[in-house]
């Protein structure tokens, strides 16, 4: 038996605005198990909500387009299909019933003028006749912790932490095998994000779901999730268990991102923050596409494009310097001006 | 004699009237912050915080209370007065996309505050000053003929600050400097405000609702829930030390990056309670878990709990064995 | 792979924010028509005015269309003619050459056009951005005292005017003018009062600005784009407006031509020679077309929403 649900290869997306190409994803591979939680972290522009709107086949036509690579999704009944290369009517089956997605703003999220019961009805009528659709929304509203009295009331009566809670009753109240969560609590306020997280986890185990959050707060990550990526300029750079992203980091961009965190535990007088500035996705660097920024670049990295190299079964980064490859090691420090 | 406080608040209170009552943003507060220093203002959203930050400088005018700049209450001066002393005390924005003009230039933004207060006395000066105070905030001279909007978040946010500069203010409302940009970008931004500080000699009202971020940039913080000071400290005794019920939750609600850290959340129950109209008694009763009737009645008063340590809690003793 | 130069804010070409306008307006194909078409028009009002104003243009246009002779000189031999090589456009049922009567036409349409517009613009604007910044008491009485004026269907409101004012070119163009100053009130109202919540115009206030500069650096520029479309839609409405009020007589007054009164002309031979109303008809509305296609364009170019 086979517990992969999404497997993602080698996945490229472009946007093409005026003619100019924006490379927005640039052939990432990623694998999800059943149950599992990835979390995605990248900064802006990294390319983490492209990559979820990819799997939820998602992506603006035109501009955007899915230029290489595909995305394999099996369900429990074995059903299996490429998300790149299916018609919009075995889409429209699969969103919202099998894979589910969560919207960073809950202030937007909700249609105002529908009662928030309506709105996680409407998902299971579409999706499941069968069921009772009012009692299962009633259902998923005492389990996201609001009385199912409120059924009838409408998004401007929540306040943001409950619209939240009411978009996660939308997302799940299929019962979707996969659902993706784009920033969901970066627009929340600490006390309420602990509670939503909680919340998330509680329901992951009740119904067995796996999650891809996408976020780009590590410490989010590391309440929640078992595997990590990280994102840059469109490619995983890092990928591996919570455990040996977090304490074994080797990609130099990820150890940046650590750096880069004030720390509540220890007290530092600086930080060290990663130099220069995100690059363009119009027009990325060669080779490495963080050499520009990384301290340890070396001529090689200017003109080698590092492949997945795995540190142990689980754990893979993309750098020539971890990988230690001759190359690497016979070049020069670049010298800037 | 002057005093070691560049600014003293006292009692500070601003309402807003809507039509659903009265919105109790700020509902006395009261601090000093020391020359030099950096006070970190820490709250949810709602909590009045960038409210404070506003007021202290003026651009709101207040309800009640004093504020005093270098021992002068600012809170009463005529609207000339208070151009004189504003080039003293200036802001520095959130949301480094709405607070620059996007039809004016990066060079024209920087130079405007020097244009009204006529600093300079001819054209090749003013540009000489405004690439000057590029230079500062590390842009590249380049950049002084483009528009904000061609610019990244940290770029634009230094655009921010120059302006913020370009007076030699001695005091700046930080109100969320960082909140909107990456995290690697975040680090740059705040280094560079920490090397201005020490250039300058600045003094920082540091308005966030990111802990970990006030941690490391100030020497006191002081935490406020719904327009009320809650607990007051310095930066290392706070996160040592707290003893107000909502600070607990709080510090403790910050995700860790630590993944060996033992989850020892204080989970809030319920929503913060609406401020307009407050009733009394102490705001946070409504979400806190050793609540008792006083609690409900009597509004707590903001105390020295130890030296230095202010908390405002009916049973900030009792609950923490002391 | 090929090594190109880093390129970086640093080294990007940047525009201005009307040069970007630009960029975008000229990529909408049916907009660069439109403009094409109404510069056509302005440059053939400019022509007409300089042929029929100045002497030396009198000398110069003599015995073109340009010529004012062409435009009222009547000749009843020659009356409702199809098109000949003597009048491209054939002639109306005095026997004036239709070409010269639409291209003096033009020259009034466009001067009354752009002349109301502006006017209403320079009024209705300034009351807008003055009760957006100022708010309060004044607001209100200021917008109800519009609210008045927009209660009043426009075009009686004109015809109002013209017939106690007269039908001057100056009346005629007030007559146009006021009605719309309502609408342009409304429109920099709203916009002021969404810039002035910003967060720079509180940056403006922090740094010292006075009200004056913040009014004419900050918000004027920043709420110029809805009044850019209104006024490209309203110039429409007022050579429409213009045209009406001289199909029934009240506005620009026979021998002097007017796309307006031209079609009021040719209604009492439509049935035998509907050509003449139709060459008349087919003008207004080319460049009455080209005018909603020009401001549709705008808006579109304008919307930062649309900029991918």
């Amino acid at each position: 038996m086979n517990d992969t649900l999404l497997d993602i290869k080698d996945l490229e997306v472009q946007y093409v605005v005026d003619g100019e190409i924006t490379r927005a994803v640039n052939g990432i591979n990623l694998k999800l198990k059943k149950g599992e939680v990835l979390g995605l972290v990248g900064e802006t522009g990294a390319g983490k909500t492209t990559t979820a709107l990819a799997i939820m086949g998602l992506i603006p036509n035109p501009p955007g387009k899915v230029t290489k690579g595909n995305i394999n999704f099996t369900n429990s009944e074995n059903m299996k299909i490429d998300i790149c290369n299916v018609n919009n009517k075995a889409l429209l089956d699969i969103r919202g019933s099998k894979i589910s997605m969560i919207f960073q703003d809950p202030m937007t999220s909700l249609n105002p003028v529908m009662s928030i019961g309506d709105q996680i009805k409407e998902g299971v009528e579409i999706h499941q006749p069968e069921v009772n659709a009012k009692e299962r929304a009633k259902e998923m509203l005492e389990l996201v912790g609001i009385p199912k009295e409120r059924f009838n009331e409408y998004p401007h009566q929540f306040s943001g932490g409950m619209k939240q809670r009411i978009i996660i009753a939308i997302a799940l109240a299929c019962t979707p095998e996969l659902l993706i969560a784009d920033e969901p609590t970066t627009a929340l306020d600490v006390t309420i994000q602990a509670q939503v997280l909680d919340m998330m986890k509680d329901l992951k185990i009740k119904f067995n779901t796996a999650m891809l959050m996408i976020t780009h707060d590590l410490g989010v990550i590391a309440k929640t999730c078992d595997n990590v990526a990280i994102m840059y300029a469109g490619e995983i750079i890092e990928y591996g268990t919570l455990r040996d992203v977090y304490k074994n980091t080797q990609h130099p961009y990820t150890m940046g991102l650590f750096n880069s965190i004030p720390s509540i535990d220890k007290v530092e007088k600086r930080l060290k923050p990663i130099k220069g500035l995100t690059p363009d996705a119009t027009n990325l660097p060669s080779g490495c596409k963080f050499h520009p920024r990384c301290e340890f670049a070396r001529e090689a990295c200017r003109e080698i494009a590092p492949k997945e190299y795995n540190l142990n079964e689980t754990h893979y980064t993309k750098c020539l310097k971890v990988e230690g490859c001759n190359e690497y090691k016979e070049s020069r420090v670049i010298d800037d001006e | 004699m002057m005093s070691n406080y560049i600014l003293e608040v006292e009692n500070l209170k601003k309402y807003f009237p809507t039509g659903k009552g009265v919105v109790h943003a700020v509902d006395g507060v009261s601090f000093k912050i020391e020359k030099g220093k950096t006070l970190g203002v820490v709250g949810e959203s709602g909590c009045g915080k960038s409210t404070t930050g506003r007021a202290v400088i003026r651009l709101l005018e207040v309800t009640e209370g004093v504020v005093k700049f270098e021992g002068e209450d600012i809170s009463k001066l005529s609207k000339k007065e208070l151009i004189k002393i504003r080039s003293k005390m200036q802001i520095i924005f959130q949301d480094p996309y709405a607070s620059l003009n996007p039809r004016m230039t990066v060079g024209a933004i920087i130079a405007e505050p020097l244009i009204i207060h006529k600093l300079t006395k001819n054209k090749e000066e003013l540009e000489a000053k405004v690439k000057e105070l590029m230079k500062t905030v590390g842009l590249s001279e380049k950049l002084y003929r483009t528009y904000p909007h061609e610019l990244d978040g940290g770029r634009r946010q230094r655009i921010g600050i120059a302006r913020a500069l370009s007076l030699n203010p001695k005091f700046i409302v930080c109100d969320e400097p960082v909140s909107a940009l990456d995290v690697s970008i975040q680090a740059q931004i705040l280094n560079l405000m920490q090397d201005l500080q020490d250039k300058f000699g600045l003094t920082y009202m540091f308005i966030t609702h990111d802990l970990s971020v006030v941690k490391h940039f100030s020497d006191d913080i002081l935490v406020m829930y719904l327009g009320q000071e809650v607990e007051k400290a310095s930066s290392d005794n706070l996160f040592a030390k707290n003893y107000h019920p909502y600070t607990k939750a709080l510090l403790s609600a910050i995700p860790s990056i630590d993944i060996d850290a033992e989850d020892k959340i204080i989970q809030l129950e319920g929503e913060i309670t609406s401020p307009i109209d407050p009733k009394p008694g102490c705001r946070f009763s409504a979400r806190c878990s050793y609540v008792k009737d006083k609690c409900k009645v009597d509004n707590p008063v903001f105390e020295e709990i130890e030296e230095n340590h202010f908390v405002a809690c009916h049973f900030a003793k009792e609950i923490n064995g002391l | 792979m090929i090594k190109k130069d880093k390129k970086d804010a640093t080294s990007k070409t940047y525009r201005g924010p009307w040069a970007e306008l630009w960029h975008r307006l000229k990529k909408n194909r049916l907009s660069m028509l439109s403009l094409f078409i109404l510069a056509g028009f302005m440059v053939i009002s400019i022509i007409s005015f300089i042929a029929v104003e100045t002497s030396i243009g009198q000398k110069i246009f003599e015995g073109t269309v340009f010529d004012y002779q062409n435009v009222v000189g009547q000749n009843l031999k020659r009356t409702l003619e199809m098109p000949s090589s003597d009048h491209l456009l054939g002639t109306d049922s005095f026997g004036r050459d239709t070409l010269a009567r639409l291209v003096y036409g033009a020259r009034i349409s466009i001067t009354i056009g752009l002349s109301s517009v502006f006017t209403s613009v320079l009024i209705g604007g300034s009351i807008g951005a003055l009760v957006g910044y100022v708010g309060g008491r004044v607001d209100n009485i200021i917008m109800r005292m519009m609210d008045v004026f927009l209660a009043i269907p426009s075009i009686l409101l004109a015809i109002a005017i013209v017939s106690s004012l007269g039908s001057a070119l100056p009346f005629l163009i007030l007559a146009i003018a006021i009605p719309s100053i309502p609408g342009f009130a409304r429109i920099t109202r709203a916009a002021v009062m969404t810039i002035r919540e910003q967060e720079f115009i509180e940056a403006a206030n922090a740094i010292g600005a006075s009200n004056i500069r913040i009014v004419l650096k900050h918000i004027i520029p920043n709420s110029m784009a809805p009044l850019i479309i209104q006024s490209t839609l309203s110039i429409a409405g007022a050579i429409l407006s213009t045209a009406g009020l001289s199909f029934i007589g009240l506005g620009v007054k026979p021998p002097m031509s007017e796309w307006g009164n031209m079609l009021s002309e040719g209604k009492n031979f439509i049935t035998t020679d509907p050509f003449f109303s139709l060459i008349t008809g087919l003008t207004i509305v080319v460049v009455i077309l080209s005018l909603n296609i020009l401001g549709d364009g705008l808006r579109d170019a304008l919307d930062p929403k649309l900029k991918n």
